[in-house]
């Protein structure tokens, strides 16, 4: 056998580039190729050499080790070399710096990364640690299959941090080349073995080692055809768990912790729509208002911030009311069960009463949204639910604290032509900012706009072009988009037309289901604070679609006034966004009390559906076996044409039946010495005992005896004995027994030779042509 | 008319025989007297009814039996009680190096009276011809002795002579004496239906066997239990019992495994098939049974099959049996289930 193994070597170093191609998508030059690949091609030259010595396997991997490492001190630090030529602490130093470097760079930046020196010196020192461990793994110590984890390892680096999916010839390449590597080392080793046949034995001369590596290369292929077409035809389903909205624990921590991005980019699309569980909690009130967690008031080149720090604790029993008490308003608690948010947020209704954290310290701001030092699991908030009328809306009072400082009206001005424009069309001259911000509403709530949690990319209507607007403008050309660009664009608008306007975020009321909401990730949500000095912030809800709701009803424009332009809010809210990409289920909000009650079970059925379908398939596809065992005895039993016949058919099916639960008869036995083995094996009592000397003989009478002779039925005797013998063993074979049953495997062994005998006959027929 | 026609004739009769509802009552005769038979011979030869089983399996079956053993462990004693046992004519011929054939089967003689040649049957116009120690006679007479069991006829000057039914040869033979013996070919081994080693008697057997064999010869109480009429009746009633295709086929398997076994270098011949599944029927017979088990089957396989073998040299070094490599087959050999 040659030692060097230079094909094998090939294969391997083939097998790491192309399992590094992937990392041309994340970063934006392909600079880093022709070093990586350099260093690939040192390793597999120095393993082909150092192997061709018979050196010891570690030696081997040791001289690669140290050839790849001043491979990349040359290409990467020749200016740090010990007299040009051997890599010292300097050079030691310098790759340091440059990995400090490429640390930073990966850290601020979003693929595709920009290639830079630091950045192609860590990806070829990845390049040639995957390039040795394949080498070493795969070709010199033998064990290609395991060098497949390397190779799947440093596929994975790409896949994960692509954003999307990567191109499958991304993957056909590497695996390709790992099964090539597979097979080659493989059929070696099967050469290898004495075979007693000689070549050329049946007549053709050929390798008999050829057949095998035939069935191997077909296998191998059609493998790799199965990984690519298979994801193409099963649906892509959004990534649920088995167990989501099925037993949970109160307190199960599993899901680890959520927190709230704070600063909001209006240029992201939201693909992620994670199902895990943020918050649980029940409430007092039929219909649920949105929890906050931050409030932003600063936005800048499409990206909303708040610049205040919560320092000032406050007393969480006590909590300070903007607006006038007269307000007529409902109290409303919420008993929070089980609260994943990342502290210091945490996601209070408002306007908030008071709350009970036990022990941990409330904080607030300068704007008035609330931190906490320590995660809280559970607790207790008390609200108001305000019920204002038209009148509760004058402007005349004081302005929210900052007002004076300005932070409420700053204007976004790349976007500001468009905002006026939208504003002069919308809204008349000499609207109250009630008007004002009832018609804002009900404009983007209309069915001119779409809802998607996908940005289009913005595109000049006049050219056709890709243009690169701000968001806030680009959301306003297409009118596409989600609750981000909706609120945003409704807090500008508001802030034009003069009327302090700020933006929340925070969580959706949930999903109800057993007398409790359920907060997921995906619930998470955005909406503009309108002030008015009588009633605080006020919540408008300018995002449209089944998702968020309906609107709070003191925005909703009475219907007399309504605008013609818009459809009437309340039908807009009742009937769903036509693009809305949520499932109809994650609808809160308008729905009445009584129904989301009723709908309690059907909802938590619609919810798991794909488990419960799962879990039901499952249950079934344990019956496929036991099933087909049960139809191939009485079909053996109905073919047989006497009284001898269908003996013959009990007693296989018994010694079967028997060989289930791991009793069989020696091979060479008669029915006596079977019967005998097997009624002392399975521990049979004296009654199945007699029950099986009666069948024995049976049998004999049916094999040996003269024709016509007597034969009666032994079904009952064969039952009889089947359930002593099963009765003795221990509940894990007993059930292994009844699902697993041997029959039933012969069963569709036999269903599919059937389904595939007639295009093998077609197949040889073909062959033979 | 020639022997020839009798075994057509017995076949003829063996076929009305099985239609006939006395098959039944038949074969319970042949229980009956076969026990007795068995019964008696217990009381000479302490310690070995698997022997006298086979020995009796083998009468009923219409076969030979070579007994090959030590000296002194009683195959001369086997046999004899055998053929007193049964009230018919007995022979027992010792063979020595100058036994001629002729002794065998016979010898012309000119008759003065009468001016012809006149027929003397030898020794083997017997119903049970008792040949004790069969290797010391020289291969010609060996062979005189071993033509005329195959085919049940004698045939001197041209002239054929039928042996008296039933016809069963018993021969001894010891196996380590080496000196001045001639051994019996495999192809004349191969005519005996069974072989039996007798081994040495447990110490309790022997202890009885002094306390009763120290006077006079037992052979001497012994009264025949049956005749040769009722023994050729037997052996009638025996080839009636029914033998299934999955049977024939199982003693097929049996025959044909021995000859593809890497353990030996000469397997059974298709007679040894025959003989098989005749010593079958018999065993059958003796259990009561109106048709053949492979259990049958097996346990007459080593007595039946044992001496035809021959084992390779790598089965002798390893100081294997003919009997173990059997056994291993029969282990092996799967029970046909009756095909559709």
């Amino acid at each position: 056998m040659n030692r060097t193994r230079p094909l094998e070597a090939l294969l391997a170093a083939l097998a790491t580039l192309a399992v590094a191609l992937p990392l041309l998508t994340l970063f934006d030059s392909n600079t880093w190729v022709r070093p990586a690949g350099l260093v690939i091609v040192t390793i597999a030259l120095v393993g082909v050499g150092l192997r061709s010595l018979a050196l010891s396997a570690w030696v081997v991997i040791l001289g690669q080790a140290v050839a790849g490492f001043l491979a990349i001190s040359w290409l990467h630090g020749r200016g740090h070399l010990l007299g040009g030529l051997l890599p010292g602490p300097d050079s030691v130093h310098a790759l340091g710096i440059l990995l400090g470097e490429a640390r930073e760079t990966v850290m601020a930046f979003s693929a595709p990364v920009p290639t830079e020196r630091g950045i192609i010196v860590a990806i070829t020192i990845l390049v040639g640690f995957t390039a040795l461990v394949v080498d070493a793994v795969g070709v010199t110590l033998r064990s290609p299959a395991l060098a497949g984890l390397a190779l799947l390892t440093a596929y994975l680096v790409s896949a994960t941090n692509s954003g999307d999916g990567l191109s499958w010839k991304y993957f056909i390449l590497p695996i390709a080349f790992w099964l090539a590597l597979l097979a080659t080392q493989g059929l070696g080793v099967v050469r290898r073995w004495s075979t007693t046949v000689p070549r050329g034995s049946d007549g053709a001369d050929h390798d008999p080692v050829l057949g095998v590596a035939g069935t191997a290369r077909l296998l191998g292929a059609g493998t790799l055809a199965l990984a690519i077409v298979l994801p193409m035809v099963v649906p892509h389903l959004p990534t649920t768990f088995l167990a989501d909205g099925l037993g949970r624990a109160d307190n199960a921590r599993g899901g680890g912790s959520i927190t709230l991005n704070t600063t909001v980019d209006l240029r992201r699309s939201l693909e992620d729509q994670s199902q895990t569980p943020v918050i649980s909690y029940r409430t007092t009130t039929t219909s649920p208002d949105p929890l906050r967690v931050a409030i932003l008031t600063d936005y800048r080149r499409g990206e909303w911030s708040t610049g205040f720090t919560a320092g000032r604790n406050v007393q969480p029993d006590s909590i300070a009311q903007d607006g006038d008490p007269s307000v007529k308003r409902t109290p409303v608690r919420i008993d929070v069960t089980e609260n994943r948010l990342q502290a210091p947020q945490i996601a209070l209704p408002s306007p908030l009463q008071n709350v009970d954290l036990g022990d941990v310290p409330l904080r607030t701001n300068f704007v008035g949204s609330f931190e906490v030092d320590r995660n809280v699991g559970e607790y207790t908030a008390n609200y108001n639910q305000l019920q204002p009328t038209t009148g509760d809306f004058s402007t005349d009072g004081p302005g929210p604290r900052g007002w004076d400082e300005g932070i409420y009206n700053e204007i976004d001005g790349e976007s500001f032509e468009r905002l006026q424009e939208l504003v002069n069309n919308v809204v008349p001259e000499g609207s109250t900012p009630l008007e004002t911000a009832r018609l804002l509403q009900a404009h983007f709530r209309s069915s001119q706009y779409t809802y998607s949690l996908q940005l289009p990319t913005p595109t000049d209507p006049v050219s056709g072009r890709t243009m690169m607007a701000d968001p806030l403008s680009n959301f306003l050309v297409s009118r596409t988009g989600y609750c981000v660009q909706f609120a945003s664009a409704f807090v500008m608008a508001a802030r034009i037309k003069g009327i302090p306007a700020r933006l929340a975020i925070g969580f959706l009321p949930g999903t109800f289901a057993n007398a409790s909401y359920t907060v997921r990730a995906a619930d998470a949500h955005a909406w503009p604070e309108l002030w008015f000095p009588d009633l605080g912030w006020t919540r408008f809800e300018p995002t449209p679609g089944v998702r968020t709701g309906g609107a709070p009803t003191y925005s909703l424009i009475p219907t007399e006034v309504g605008p013609t332009e818009s459809a009437s809010p309340t039908a807009s809210s009742s009937a769903p966004a036509p693009t809305a990409s949520e499932r109809p289920d994650s609808d809160t909000g308008s729905v009445g009390p009584t129904t989301t009650s009723t709908s309690g079970p059907f909802r938590w059925i619609t919810d798991n559906l794909l488990t419960l379908v799962v879990i039901v398939a499952a249950l079934l596809s344990l019956l496929l076996l036991p099933v087909a065992a049960w139809v191939r005895r009485r079909r053996l039993r109905k073919a047989a044409r006497d009284d001898a016949e269908r003996v013959e058919a009990d007693w296989a099916s018994l010694i079967s039946r028997l060989g289930d639960i791991g009793i069989a008869p020696p091979d060479g036995s008669t029915p006596r010495q079977a019967g005998t083995r097997l009624a002392h094996d399975a521990i049979l009592s004296a009654e199945p005992k007699a029950a099986m000397g009666r069948i024995v003989s049976t049998v004999e009478q049916a094999r040996y005896a003269p024709p016509h002779a007597q034969i009666p039925d032994v079904s009952t005797d064969t039952r009889a004995v089947w359930r002593a013998a099963l009765s003795a063993r221990q509940r894990g074979d007993r059930v292994r027994a009844l699902l697993i049953p041997a029959d039933g495997l012969r069963q569709w062994r036999d269903v599919v030779d059937g389904t595939l005998a007639w295009p093998r006959r077609a197949w040889s027929r073909l062959r033979r042509r | 008319m020639s022997a020839h026609d009798d075994v057509h004739q017995t076949h003829d009769q063996r076929q009305m025989s099985r239609e006939t509802p006395r098959s039944g009552a038949a074969l319970d005769h042949v229980l009956q007297v076969a026990s007795s038979l068995q019964t008696a011979m217990n009381s000479v030869i302490e310690g070995k009814p698997a022997a006298v089983r086979t020995v009796v399996t083998a009468l009923l079956a219409e076969g030979h039996v070579l007994i090959e053993d030590v000296p002194g462990v009683g195959k001369t004693m086997l046999a004899k009680t055998l053929a007193r046992c049964i009230d018919a004519s007995v022979r027992r011929v010792q063979f020595t190096p100058d036994l001629l054939p002729s002794d065998i089967t016979g010898v012309s003689v000119y008759n003065q009276d009468v001016r012809d040649f006149e027929f003397r049957p030898g020794a083997i116009f017997a119903n049970v011809v008792v040949g004790d120690e069969i290797n010391r006679a020289s291969p010609k007479t060996q062979s005189a002795l071993l033509e005329s069991m195959e085919e049940a006829q004698v045939t001197v000057d041209g002239t054929t002579y039928s042996l008296p039914r039933p016809f069963m040869v018993l021969a001894t033979q010891n196996p380590i004496e080496m000196e001045g013996t001639y051994p019996l070919p495999e192809a004349q081994r191969d005519r005996f239906m069974a072989r039996i080693s007798m081994g040495y008697p447990s110490a309790r057997s022997e202890v009885d066997m002094l306390d009763q064999h120290g006077g006079r010869s037992p052979l001497e109480d012994l009264r025949p239990v049956t005749d040769a009429g009722t023994v050729t009746q037997m052996i009638e009633a025996v080839r009636s019992v029914y033998a299934s295709a999955a049977l024939k086929q199982y003693v097929v398997d049996v025959t044909q495994a021995t000859r593809t076994s890497s353990a030996l270098r000469l397997g059974a011949s298709p007679r040894a098939s025959l003989h098989l599944l005749r010593a079958s029927r018999a065993h059958a017979a003796l259990a009561g049974r109106d048709h053949v088990l492979p259990d049958d089957v097996q346990a007459v396989t080593v007595p039946v099959l044992a001496h035809r073998l021959m084992l390779t040299g790598e089965s002798q070094l390893a100081h294997r049996t003919a009997a173990d490599v059997l056994t291993d087959l029969l282990q092996r050999v799967r029970v046909p289930a009756p095909t559709r």
